[in-house]
């Protein structure tokens, strides 16, 4: 190895071995950060501070009763006041604290415990034990913790371990069920079998594989028991089975406090406020543990658009995804939008339709129609998606509604725009099933039953059953194989050049394009790069990106026969009859901004 | 659907075994005898063994167990040590009240829980989101015993600032005077609504916001909603499997609750019953009131379960 | 079955176009392989007797349409499964025995379609590159550690080779997790985990249909960087994408409904089909 390569691999072995340090600071670290994430650091180290202190420590005895001076106001001597027996309310609750605080690690450590355990079962490669505790846990989950806790009283009296007996074997059956999702996902996955086609064994799977890939929901479901154990300690105490009387905890102290409500009714407030915030931050605490630790949050961003860009037909505006996006579609023209993953092609189709998170903001021109619909209201863009705007989506098995039949589906945007019998409804989406090729038989068929395709041809009536005077396909045929992907592209193209209709046809494979679309726009990073006729941008792309996307299409196209063939393919389009609007756009390769 | 039918009941029935068992050991594994806990640990041995003849507590476990499962079936539940009555009757009168308490309580979860959830998907603005979020963590950290408090000492009469409510105590008629009761159970109904309405608006978020990154509701949108009714209209109907299932595990959770809000609010309910009997050691009624109180539980299991899959067309294909 | 050269006599006759590679010893065979899923009714044949070979340095690609049996296929070639009927050897020996089919497998590698599921989405590429070399080390009881903490330099060393092999640069990826990659950078970890042991099979199931098709290329190359290292290495490649096949392969198995309906050196099939359904095939891929 020469010694940039040395330096390298030693640079990756301490980057190795320094991960697992550098990761717990950072957690702590990042939960800080969050003001949640402070609160219930700060909350949680209190409690244990408080309860430390108060092995050596009160203000006042607990012991100390003074029958003089029962329910006294806080003062000075006792700082919450006094209870009935004129002890002091924040020692008892001081002391209390570290009683709860074992109790609930206890109760956490039990339910884990036996939540991993079931979930190893769950996991299990032998169906029998597989399915066994599956239907263990069923059986075994409607019993509510509380008549458990009563069941174990008898034999063992009121005291600590019926609490955390009870509640850690009911929290523990909670977690493996609230795991059961993504455990299976995981044992289920290719990574797994990866690793057991290696030789991996099963309990090697479980711990490297399935445990953690399971620790974020275990996390935050620890927490919410931890929380629940301490509510759970107030209730059962206060029933008699909890907490032993002399023992001082907080359940005692709201107990207590019952019995004289008539007399003084304040006496609840404290241990009642003190147990929320303490549970309070044992939420989020678990919440903030699961966002710092976890690799996978938040990363699935929220998009926020900035301001800036203007003019034209059709222009949208962004600052991280999309940078002044200027493009235009007119009537009857079939225009392509292509760019890699990631280039921001899905926000633009969302954009126009209305249909990005709330969170987004837009801004800039879009125009349809003459009519502006940036600042428009959701319910008058409503109006007009699915009416004057259709949408073919790039995956139809999501995006079909399961519980709908393929008649209703079809039929759904007739019957939010237009007021029609269900007699005209059905005969027009009937119609539409025999124009797209889908067997009539499938009228009364679920998503479900249907294959890709067929699926995808369902999203393509939906799309156009109205009429509408813009289609948008969003990558219609990336989810499907080649042979359906052809059919598809044909399909499209044929029903869209019937209609007198626009396409907006957004895809990242050029080969689709060259089939679909004249003119086609090119966008890198959420800027338009070159835009020209497709035909002349295949044969002579200028900027790199479009070399690069069309390159990719020349290579991994099927080359068959002479180059003359080549040719002839690419060209195939022109089967369909030329529209009569004329595109004036020049071919321009600017690889900056606007200027357009 | 048949299929799964009968293989459903089958495992109803399989749980409902294995619970009796459960419950029927647990009151016998205990140090020391149960004749001998039930009569007091201070009586004379003669009461003790009277009391083990008795209750044919000499015979072996399986007869014991089986005898029991018998007079179940019969509908004998035991008598109680107390009063003599038989268990039937007494925990009858006092089903009268819990079960409407959790009917109450839970439709009042239902109709805080639902539309808060979904509230706060639709929610606009991070502070709006922030918000709901709040409530749904403060709601679900109050302790049942005080969230009872603070309604009492708000709205009970005698002790409240808007004394309109009765604070503790079932008309001795029970429902035959129906306007009566009925006011007897909203405070404890309310209690009880209040904290499991927190635990229904988080699962109903979550269902919600998993439904939504399917697709079908952007779908949805582009043939023409608006975004609050795909969410409404669509979400909602592609979650409600997900809901039925978090109500049949908040069922569960609310029996504590329940127990806790009649003690608090002394209605003598199911609840307070199995903890005065389990004071006073009426072992025999307690095993036939936690079987029964399990019993329920596993029915609304079962209800959740076929109402679950009756919902979702997905599942009638292989039956996992 | 009948094994005199190991073809199958099906409805459909295959017809064998040239032979390739055929010089270099066969490193896996499958003859007569038959499968079927289900019970009952909903009994199902997927595979009516297949039979195909693989040899030293040769890519086979076996293309279909969905449904024709294309990965049952490949999967039980790579003893990830079991026949009904039929035979696979591996190094002339069959591999029938679990002892067998560990072998092969502990000499195999696969990568498949989809890369953000394929790699465990919690751990950072060097985990997952190194697993295959842990598992082996266990294996061996050469102490091989669960803990990557305590990993051994040699570990380091070999999956920064791996990770360079397929174009990523190690001091940017060893530490990135799946979820921070593109889908050509993650396809990219997955084939190095699959050659970090230096298998002498690899499989390569639809690994370019989930990609970009930019990204498609770097693809390419990195297989073609793989197959330089090891000349020796035979491949599997299944795709439904043609264009895919003609870049890397070196012959064509055609497989419809089950049954091969043809198979030859990659030029012959792909520019001159006899049978109809790979003139379909070709037909639809030429855009």
């Amino acid at each position: 190895m020469n010694d940039s390569q040395h330096a390298s691999s030693a640079a990756a072995h301490g980057v190795v071995e320094c991960g697992r340090l550098r990761r717990a600071g950072v957690v702590v670290a990042s939960m800080w950060a969050r003001g949640t994430g402070r609160f219930a650091l700060v909350t949680l180290g209190l409690w244990i501070l408080v309860s430390l202190v108060s092995l050596v420590w009160t203000p006042r005895s607990l012991w100390e009763t003074n029958g003089y001076d029962v329910w006294a106001k806080p003062s000075a001597d006792h700082w919450l006041g006094t209870d009935g027996v004129g002890a002091d309310v924040f020692s008892w609750l001081m002391a209390g604290s570290r009683t709860d605080l074992v109790i609930v690690a206890l109760t956490v450590l039990v339910a884990l415990a036996i939540g991993l355990l079931l979930v190893a079962a769950m996991t299990s490669r032998a169906a029998a034990l597989a399915h066994g505790s599956v239907v263990l846990i069923d059986a075994l989950i409607s019993i509510p913790t509380v008549l458990i806790a009563l069941m174990l009283a008898v034999p063992l009296g009121a005291s600590v371990a019926v609490i955390v007996l009870a509640c850690g074997f009911g929290y523990g059956l909670n977690l493996a069920r609230v795991a059961r999702p993504s455990a299976m996902l995981a044992a289920r996955s290719m990574y797994v079998e990866s690793a057991r086609a290696d030789g991996a064994s099963a309990m090697r799977v479980f711990a490297t594989h399935i445990v953690p890939n399971v620790m974020p929901t275990l996390v935050v479901q620890c927490s919410l028991s931890a929380g629940t154990a301490v509510l759970a300690e107030a209730g059962l105490t206060y029933l008699g089975v909890g907490v032993p009387s002399g023992v001082p905890s907080w359940g005692h102290s709201l107990s207590t406090s019952v019995r004289f409500i008539n007399i003084y009714p304040l006496t609840v407030l404290w241990p009642g406020l003190l147990v929320t915030v303490v549970v309070v931050a044992l939420n989020l605490f678990g919440d903030a543990l699961r966002e710092a630790a976890d690799p996978l949050t938040n990363r699935d961003c929220e998009v926020t658009m900035g301001v800036v860009v203007d003019d034209l037909r059709v222009a949208i505006a962004s600052r991280p995804i999309l940078h002044g996006v200027h493009l235009e579609v007119r009537d009857g023209q079939r225009v392509g939008l292509v760019g890699p993953s990631g280039s921001g092609k899905s926000m633009i189709s969302r954009a126009i339709m209305g249909l990005l998170p709330p969170t987004a903001e837009r801004s800039g021109s879009i125009e349809l129609g003459g009519r502006q619909l940036v600042g428009l209201p959701d319910v008058e863009m409503a109006a007009l998606r699915g009416a004057a705007v259709g949408m073919v989506f790039q995956n139809p098995g999501t995006s079909l509604n399961p519980l709908l039949t393929v008649g209703r589906q079809i039929a759904l945007p007739l019957a939010l725009h237009y007021e029609l019998t269900a007699d005209e409804r059905e005969a027009r989406v009937r119609a539409m099933m025999r124009k797209v090729g889908l067997p009539a038989d499938l009228y009364g068929r679920r998503p479900h039953e249907l294959s890709g395709g067929q699926q995808q041809r369902v999203g393509i009536a939906t799309a156009l059953i109205t009429s509408p005077r813009l289609i948008i396909a969003d990558e219609p045929t990336t989810a499907l194989d080649s042979m359906t992907q052809r059919q598809i592209v044909d399909l499209l193209v044929s029903l869209v050049d019937e209609a007198g209709a626009a396409l907006l046809f957004i895809t990242h494979d050029f080969s689709v394009l060259a089939r679909a679309t004249r003119y086609c726009y090119v966008l890198d990073a959420g800027r338009i790069v070159e835009q020209g006729r497709t035909q002349a941008l295949l044969d002579d792309p200028h900027t790199p990106q479009a070399r690069t996307l069309v390159g990719a299409a020349r290579r991994l196209t099927l080359h068959v026969g002479d180059s003359h063939a080549r040719e002839t393919a690419v060209m195939r389009e022109t089967t369909v009859a030329e529209t009569t609007t004329e595109e004036t756009v020049v071919e321009t390769s600017t690889t900056g901004t606007e200027e357009w | 659907m048949l299929k799964y039918l009968a293989r459903r009941c089958a495992l109803f029935a399989l749980a409902l075994f294995v619970v009796s068992v459960v419950v029927f050991l647990a009151l016998r594994v205990l140090p020391g005898d149960l004749a001998t806990i039930m009569a007091g640990l201070n009586s004379p041995p003669e009461r003790v063994a009277a009391l083990r003849a008795e209750l044919g507590l000499d015979r072996p476990l399986v007869a014991q167990y089986g005898a029991w499962i018998a007079g179940l079936a019969h509908g004998d539940f035991g008598t109680t040590m107390l009063t003599g009555q038989p268990v039937a009757s007494v925990v009858g009168a006092r089903a009268q009240i819990t079960f409407p308490l959790i009917v109450l309580g839970l439709l009042i979860a239902l109709v805080l829980g639902v539309p808060l959830g979904c509230a706060s998907v639709m929610a606009k603005s991070a502070r709006a989101r922030g918000l709901y979020q709040a409530v749904a963590i403060v709601g679900g950290a109050v302790p049942a015993l005080w969230a009872g408090l603070v309604l009492i000492l708000l709205f009970g009469r005698g002790t409240g600032l808007l004394p309109i409510l009765p604070a503790s105590g079932f008309p001795q008629d029970g429902w035959s005077s129906p306007g009566r009761a009925f006011a007897a159970l909203v405070l404890p109904a309310v209690t009880v609504g209040v904290i499991v309405g927190a635990s229904i608006m988080r699962y109903t978020r979550s269902a919600l916001q998993s439904v939504a990154s399917t697709g079908a509701i952007e779908m949805a949108m582009a043939c023409g909603m608006t975004r609050r009714r795909a969410l409404t209209h669509v979400g909602l109907r592609l979650a409600m499997p997900q809901l039925v299932s978090v109500v049949g595990l908040t069922f569960a959770e609310m029996i504590t609750g329940v127990m806790v809000i009649e003690n608090l609010f002394a209605l003598p309910g199911i609840g307070s019953g199995l903890v005065d009997d389990l004071t006073h050691r009426d072992l025999i009624a307690v095993q036939s009131e936690l079987f029964m109180l399990a019993a329920f539980f596993l029915v609304i299991g079962l209800l959740v379960d076929l109402t679950h899959r009756a919902l979702d067309p997905r599942l009638g294909q292989d039956d996992e | 079955m009948n094994g005199t050269d190991g073809r199958t006599t099906a409805a459909a006759t295959t017809v064998s176009t040239a032979t390739s590679v055929a010089d270099a010893p066969t490193l896996l065979e499958g003859i007569g392989i038959h499968k079927s899923f289900g019970k009952g009714r909903r009994r199902h044949e997927v595979l009516h007797g297949c039979s195909i070979r693989v040899h030293e340095g040769e890519c086979v690609a076996v293309i279909g349409g969905s449904g024709s049996g294309k990965s049952t296929l490949t999967r039980i070639l790579l003893g990830l499964e079991a026949p009904d009927v039929g035979d696979v050897r591996f190094d002339g020996e069959p591999i029938a025995s679990a002892d067998g089919r560990h072998r092969l497998r502990r000499a195999s590698g696969i990568v498949y379609q989809d890369p953000f599921s394929s790699l465990d989405p919690r751990w950072t590429a060097f985990q997952s590159v190194s697993e295959p070399l842990r598992l082996r080390a266990h294996d061996r009881g050469d102490g091989g550690k669960h803990d990557v903490k305590h990993s051994d330099d040699g570990f380091v060393a070999r999956v920064c080779e791996a990770l360079r092999l397929v174009a990523l640069d190690p001091q940017e990826f060893l530490d990135r997790y799946p979820i921070d990659m593109s889908g050509g950078q993650a396809q990219r970890v997955a084939i190095a985990r699959a050659i970090v042991t230096g298998p002498r099979l690899l499989l390569a199931d639809e690994a370019m249909s989930a990609i970009d098709v930019a990204a498609r290329l770097q693809i390419l190359d990195a297989f073609a960087a793989v197959r330089a290292r090891d000349p020796r290495m035979g491949m599997l490649l299944v795709s439904h994408d043609l264009g895919v096949v003609q870049s890397i392969a070196d012959t064509i198995v055609v497989l419809h409904d089950g049954v091969v309906v043809e198979q030859g050196c990659v030029a012959a099939v792909l520019g001159d089909p006899q049978v109809p359904y790979t003139r379909e095939l070709v037909a639809a891929a030429t855009l």
